[in-house]
């Protein structure tokens, strides 16, 4: 009979109970000691006269192990956990003295407990519970991992083959692992046959070479052909993969996107190509981080088509002319320098459709300047002068613009002829605040020597510290030979000099500002197709690599001449300020070599050049405010293919998720008795806002048959083409900024059914629009002539709504929503009606008889939605927004889309005052919301 | 994360009962005395289980079976424990704790559970548990502070 804890008889009765094996505060993954003196007795001293053993137990005593397993098992990991896991405590005598309450034995057992409870927390915080391969920082993370030991850093290799031992993991030896499934069963046989066909092979050529006398003919290899006016055969980048590249062609680096990045699926290319949509790693924040603040990123943009142009002045001047590059400034005095080759232009083709210009896409066009000599091939008649050009276009309207070039091309005499160099010319976009430097410490110039030095290498090597590439003058070009990257493997961080200098800044500012004077171009060797040629045969790597065994570590290759030189085309674009890109052209078997010492090129900001995919591509786009092609220019041939094929994908999200879960945007309550979604969720209908003929098929749902044909052959293609043809989306009709501002005029003709402009879309308080939001104009005051009424043409139709159940003064609801000090008082007055705070008690009662005796108190979404104003109208819908999303640059919401021409002439023409607070002014809505959001939009 | 969401309570035996038998002690003291050595954490879970189980019958035995409650710490020198019980099911373990009145042990004293903290990791209550030993000493040995010290009444 245990008496009470506070009794002296308790003492004895607790003695004896002590658990056999008691451990006591085990500091480390040693066993326990029996004894366990060694808290209690140093941590107070007043306690040690009666501490006798077994005055402390820990709760966990009865896992305290008879004896642990000496090896170092899970079970002696566990035991250890265990042990340190453990919180040591006192019974109940430690706390009295002589049985009795007393002041000091309750403050010692306190303290005990303090320190216990600390020491524990200690131990634990010790005792590692995290495998090796989860200390690996983020970006080192590799997948399997945990199986693999190898697949950590060096340092904690070591620990991880422990640590796997002693947890048995599994792991699995590629040499002896099983097939699994059939697949891999048939995979390993056709290895296995495939490893002894080549066994054989070689045999055979050895017992062939033994036979025949020495090798006296050198042949060279069969130059590739490029035919005229017709397309080229896509080249198959590796042989051994060659059936996986039947439908598509892999970019270069394919391989090593491979395994860093989310390609295309296999069987649904883009825009015929496996192009590199994101990397695995996550990159959203750090792509934003690279392009505003520090880094490189880099793509492989070898998808991006260029075509050849060449023939006389004359008839390649018509030819450009019939692709709308009419403006007088490229003819004149002021494009003498774009013609002779020192700049490169970068604008929008057009062609005609009918009466209007249709727009291809946008691209650039680089002049191979005249060579001094007038040296041309003996072949040629001397007299007949022919220049040469490149336009480079975004592959998806590579078809279109080639198929226009072809019917222009014919109609000239001499008729000049176009090439497809798609296969040819490959090239890598490089941009951030370290891109210069990189491509600065990457592309050594071939020929060292100053007489036979080519006049853009100094050029380019005085940009040493230049920050940004949009700050070189527009245009920008730069074109000579570099040597094989591997020559320099690793590559080295650059020599930069120090931009605090006074000195350095003012030399590179005088570099900038006398970048066009010093100009005697001569021809680019990227237009040689000899040089090209040359350039692809680059030495082996083993061969580099025997020679590198000669030399002493760490010493960079000289080159030889087996080593040829790699011509290159280097251009910087600045569509926007801070955020320019460099552009590298070079011959597509060149760009493998020197993609692998970009990605291993050590930054001077620490860290090496980033990899971006098409996804990137598009937010710096849209961080800069920039529209890209195609996904936001929807009024042309691969803008509306890329907008039907987003639409479809939409609509499959859509249909795949449960009913109770999706939008369902038949039951969408816009407010004023208006049910439904405007058009339908998924789509940015522009057919719809112009009422453009429905015509042919339904095109927007392409059946998979059709996906399948459209990656075969031309026929195929063609059936593709004529089948957007008839969707009533080729009517919209994209009109480019100057082209808009030449119609702005209200007096001008009006426009073509169906012209839309692009937008930048900001939203003013709050929202993100995401894309296929709907953009409307602030509906149109229908009664009473407001003082800027003066101001609006007479011609302007007002719109009198008869029927609509939407409040009169929607309008100001709407303008009261713009932030700002002059709507601060439009914004109050609602509020203060509804809060009756201070008012005195008979307003209140009278405010109270009001309310019974007015009408019933409103439904949901009548009066407004959840406090937001109505949405206008469908009438007063005016477009859509193509990409949308939050802006991490400017910290709002923001989108890129596009109006109708028309509604966007008619906003502009109302509002003579730039500042009018109601100018530009657009509500925006997302697809399936009721809510709208109050924005400003602004040409692009 | 996904991972086992547990909840640890930190509990203090008291016993207001006591309270004016010792007038030559601080009350705090005479309210914080030891508990009974018996009181192991054994007999501590058997009790509280059939609490729980008197209190919600089957459903609240279940909810406590197996490892589903624990006692990570027990300290009879400062009639302290803590408890570890799965998040969705600790407020029926503080149920039981609130209504039972006796140390469950055989002859036990009338007593108080109380519940002083509720936590998510063990972390959290070893430092409240620390926190409160440390404001229990400096209290005691500035007597004027007992009476005003909010943490302690």
């Amino acid at each position: 009979m245990p008496p009470p804890p506070g009794d002296k008889s308790g003492k004895s009765g607790g003695q004896k109970k002590r658990l056999a094996g008691d451990s006591l505060g085990p500091t480390t993954g040693k066993r326990p000691k029996p004894n366990g003196k060694n808290m209690g007795s140093s941590n107070q001293p007043g306690q040690s006269n009666q501490g006798k053993d077994g005055r402390q137990s820990s709760n966990k005593s009865r896992h305290g192990g008879k004896d642990a397993p000496s090896n170092n098992g899970p079970e002696a990991r566990r035991m250890k956990n265990r042990a340190a896991r453990s919180i040591p405590s006192q019974r109940s005598d430690s706390a009295l003295k002589d049985g009795e309450l007393d002041l000091q034995s309750f403050v010692n057992s306190r303290g005990f407990e303090v320190k216990a409870l600390d020491e524990s927390m200690r131990r634990t915080r010790a005792t590692r519970s995290s495998r090796a391969f989860q200390q690996v920082p983020y970006t080192l993370r590799r997948r399997a991992a945990a199986h693999n030991h190898k697949r950590v850093p060096k340092r904690l290799q070591k620990r991880a083959k422990k640590e796997m031992a002693a947890d048995n993991t599994p792991t699995v030896n590629a040499k002896t692992r099983k097939p699994s499934s059939t697949r891999d069963r048939l995979r390993s046989e056709t290895v296995l046959r495939l490893g002894k066909l080549a066994e054989r092979r070689r045999k055979q050529k050895l017992l062939k070479r033994g036979n025949l006398d020495k090798v006296t003919i050198e042949t060279r290899m069969a130059r590739p052909k490029i035919r005229r006016n017709t397309l080229n055969d896509p080249l198959v980048t590796i042989k051994k993969f060659k059936k996986r590249q039947l439908n598509k062609t892999w970019l270069p680096t394919h391989l090593w996107h491979a395994k860093r990045a989310r390609l295309t699926e296999p069987n649904k290319p883009l825009w015929r190509f496996a192009i590199p949509i994101t990397p695995t790693q996550k990159v959203y924040r750090p792509a934003h981080r690279i392009q505003w603040e520090k880094g490189v990123m880099a793509w492989d943009t070898s998808y991006m088509s260029t075509i050849g142009l060449c023939g006389t002045p004359r008839s390649v001047e018509h030819v450009l002319k019939g692709l709308c590059l009419t403006q007088a400034v490229l003819w004149n005095d002021k494009g003498a320098k774009w013609r002779s080759g020192a700049v490169c232009w970068s604008g929008t083709l057009r062609r005609k459709v009918g009466a209007y210009l249709r727009i291809i896409a946008p691209a650039s066009i680089i002049w191979n300047p005249e060579s001094v000599k007038r040296t041309n091939d003996s072949s040629e008649p001397p007299k007949q002068l022919r220049r040469r050009l490149f336009i480079r276009i975004h592959p998806s309207s590579f078809l279109e613009a080639f198929e226009e070039l072809n019917r222009l091309v014919k109609g000239q005499n001499p008729r000049p002829y176009i090439e497809d160099l798609r296969y040819e010319i490959g090239s890598i976009e490089v941009t951030g605040p370290n891109s210069t430097e990189a491509l600065l410490g990457l592309l050594k110039p071939y020929y060292s020597k100053t007489e036979s030095k080519e006049p853009h290498v100094a050029k380019f090597q005085s940009l040493a510290g230049l920050q940004d590439p949009a700050s070189l003058p527009l245009g920008s070009l730069l074109a000579f030979s570099i040597m094989d990257p591997r020559l320099r493997y690793p590559p080295r961080r650059t020599e930069l000099p120090d931009m605090t200098n006074q000195e350095a800044q003012l030399g590179l500012l005088e570099t900038l500002s006398k970048w066009h004077q010093t100009e005697d171009p001569v021809p680019f060797a990227l237009f040689d197709r000899d040089a090209r040629f040359k350039a692809s045969q680059l030495p082996t790597q083993q061969s580099l690599n025997r020679r590198r065994g000669k030399n002493a570590p760490g010493v960079f290759l000289e080159p030889s001449e087996t080593d040829t030189a790699i011509p290159i085309i280097l251009t910087a674009s600045r569509q926007s300020p801070n955020a320019g890109t460099w552009t590298l052209m070079m011959p597509w078997k060149c760009i493998l070599p020197l993609w692998h010492s970009l990605m291993h090129f050590p930054l001077s900001t620490g860290g090496n050049p980033g990899l971006g995919g098409l996804n990137e591509k598009r937010q710096l786009a849209f961080e800069q405010g920039i529209p890209w092609f195609p996904g936001d220019f929807p009024g042309t041939d691969a803008g509306m293919a890329w907008e039907l094929e987003q639409r479809h994908e939409r609509k499959k999200a859509w249909d795949r998720m449960p009913k109770g879960k999706r939008i369902a945007y038949e039951a969408l309550d816009l407010g004023a008795g208006r049910k439904g979604e405007v058009g339908d969720g998924w789509d940015c209908g522009f057919e719809t806002l112009f009422e453009l003929p429905e015509s042919g098929t339904d095109a927007s749902q392409p059946d998979e048959e059709s996906n399948v044909e459209i990656e075969g052959t031309e026929p195929a293609k063609e059936n593709k083409s004529t089948k957007l043809m008839k969707h009533a989306l080729t009517h919209v009709i994209h009109l480019t900024k100057s082209a808009f501002n030449a119609y702005v005029d209200p007096k001008s003709d009006p426009f073509p059914l169906g012209a839309i402009v692009t937008v930048k879309i900001r939203t003013l308080s709050r929202g993100t629009p995401a894309p296929c939001a709907r953009i409307y104009r602030l509906p149109t005051i229908a009664h009473v002539p407001v003082s800027t009424q003066a101001e609006v043409p007479a011609t302007e139709p007002t719109h009198v709504r008869d029927n609509s159940k939407l409040p009169s003064d929607l309008r100001d609801q709407w303008l009261a929503k713009i932030p700002g000090k002059t709507n601060g008082a439009k914004a109050k007055p609602p509020l203060k009606h509804n809060s009756a705070v201070d008012l005195d008690v008979e307003t209140r009662k009278r405010l109270l008889a009001q309310e019974l005796i007015g009408p019933p108190p409103s439904q949901p979404n009548e009066g407004n939605v959840n406090g937001h104003p109505f949405c206008p109208d469908a009438e007063d819908l005016i477009g859509f927004v193509t990409t949308g999303s939050f802006n991490l640059r400017n910290g709002c919401g923001e989108g890129i889309g596009s109006i109708s021409a028309e509604m966007a002439r008619e906003e502009l023409g109302r509002y003579k005052n730039k500042d009018d607070p109601a100018a530009r002014v657009c509500v925006v809505r997302n697809a399936g919301q009721a809510v709208g959001w109050v924005a400003r939009w602004d040409l692009v | 994360m996904v991972r086992i969401k547990e909840r640890y309570l930190l509990v203090n035996i008291l016993y207001p009962s006591d309270l004016g038998t010792k007038p030559n002690l601080p009350d705090l003291v005479v309210l914080n005395p030891p508990t009974s050595d018996s009181l192991n954490p054994q007999t501590l879970l058997r009790a509280l289980r059939a609490q729980i189980a008197s209190l919600f019958g089957d459903y609240g035995s279940g909810a406590c079976a197996g490892g589903g409650l624990m006692v990570k710490y027990l300290s009879q020198a400062t009639s302290t424990f803590i408890l570890r019980i799965s998040r969705a099911h600790f407020r029926l373990v503080w149920a039981a704790l609130t209504t039972m009145d006796r140390v469950p042990v055989k002859d036990g004293k009338p007593c108080t559970f109380r519940v002083v903290h509720v936590s998510g990791t063990i972390r959290k209550a070893e430092e409240e548990a620390i926190r409160r030993a440390r404001d229990m000493m400096l209290a005691v040995k500035d007597q004027k502070a007992v009476k005003g010290n909010p943490a302690l009444e």
